[in-house]
């Protein structure tokens, strides 16, 4: 049996808690009235908008900082998601597998 | 005298209910789960370690690509071809590791023993090598307070090298383990979560060699 089909429930129960996690913050989102007007900090508002050497640095490092939340949770989901598609024929427990045997023997 | 229902039941054998069959269904054979609490657990702290280096880096490119001139020309360059081999070294510490690993997947205790003895060997020896160039970089000026240059090599290399002690310690542990025989095929756990937090920390070096020492 395929451990996808094992894990089903188990996987079903973590996306309705991330989907119901997601519409609590849409709905804190939306109905928490907040001021903003895109301000910057005073730092990014002084050299990001120059032809200051600092603001072509700064912007690499906000796209370098920007990306890696994505890379490492994309990387960690796909590994979790290939991990328990793929078929369980890798490593029987072996502890179960020893305690069956002592208590058939 | 036997049942003649029994008779009729082996000629005319009925479906059983879905119900039913779903309780009769074969006990599947015990499998661990696809992913242990042990590689939860270190991967979490990865996922926690890639975010603090990301940090740091984040730091560097700013003040690299602030700098006019990187390396700043009045203080020494870094020892590539010395990194290079100690590059090397900490690889071949990762492919060593890999083999204890495999080494204990089939019980093969004597041949753990030797990759795990080299692996620790191996990343000793790239402290080393680090440590004495280090030494030689303070010698000729190259110091924490010697301007952003310094300040960042120092923070970046260093918070690695502090993570490659803790990936010994770590070992040490587990070899402690493995001489006391508790490591085995059914007990991989401390093993494998060393294993992974050990090739994390030689991945981490390639990228750091490739963006400080270049």
């Amino acid at each position: 049996m395929r451990a996808s089909a094992t894990h089903a429930p188990l996987l079903r129960r973590v996306g309705v808690v991330c989907a119901l996690a997601a519409l609590a913050l849409l709905a804190i989102d939306v109905l928490v009235p907040a001021q903003s007007f895109a301000q910057g900090c005073a730092m990014c508002a002084t050299y990001l908008d120059g032809t200051d050497p600092r603001s072509d640095a700064f912007k690499t490092s906000i796209l370098f900082l920007m990306s890696m939340p994505f890379l490492v949770v994309g990387t960690v989901g796909g590994w979790i998601l290939w991990m328990y598609r793929r078929k369980p024929a890798g490593r029987p427990d072996l502890r179960l597998l020893r305690a069956e045997r002592e208590e058939a023997s | 005298m036997a049942d003649p229902s029994a008779a009729v039941v082996r000629r005319f054998p009925v479906a059983p209910l879905r119900r039913d069959r779903r309780r009769v269904r074969p006990p599947e054979p015990p499998t661990a789960p696809p992913i242990s609490n042990a590689r939860i657990a270190v991967v979490t702290l990865l996922v926690a370690e890639t975010m603090f280096f990301s940090g740091l880096i984040g730091a560097y490119l700013v003040f690299r690509g602030s700098a006019p001139v990187w390396p700043p020309p009045d203080l020494p360059q870094l020892p590539l071809a010395v990194t290079w081999v100690n590059t090397l070294v900490l690889m071949a510490s990762g492919v060593t590791m890999i083999g204890a690993l495999r080494a204990v997947r089939r019980d093969d205790q004597r041949r753990l023993r030797r990759d795990l003895a080299l692996t620790g060997a191996l990343g000793l020896i790239f402290l080393a090598v680090q440590g004495s160039e280090w030494v030689r970089l303070i010698h000729h000026g190259l110091t924490l307070s010697a301007g952003v240059y310094g300040a960042t090599f120092y923070t970046l290399i260093g918070t690695h090298a502090a993570h490659v002690v803790g990936a010994v310690v770590w070992l040490g542990l587990v070899g402690w383990w493995v001489r006391r025989g508790q490591v085995t095929a059914a007990h991989d756990a401390a093993l494998d979560a060393c294993a992974i937090y050990w090739i994390f920390v030689c991945a981490l070096w390639l990228a750091l060699f490739a963006l400080v020492y270049r």
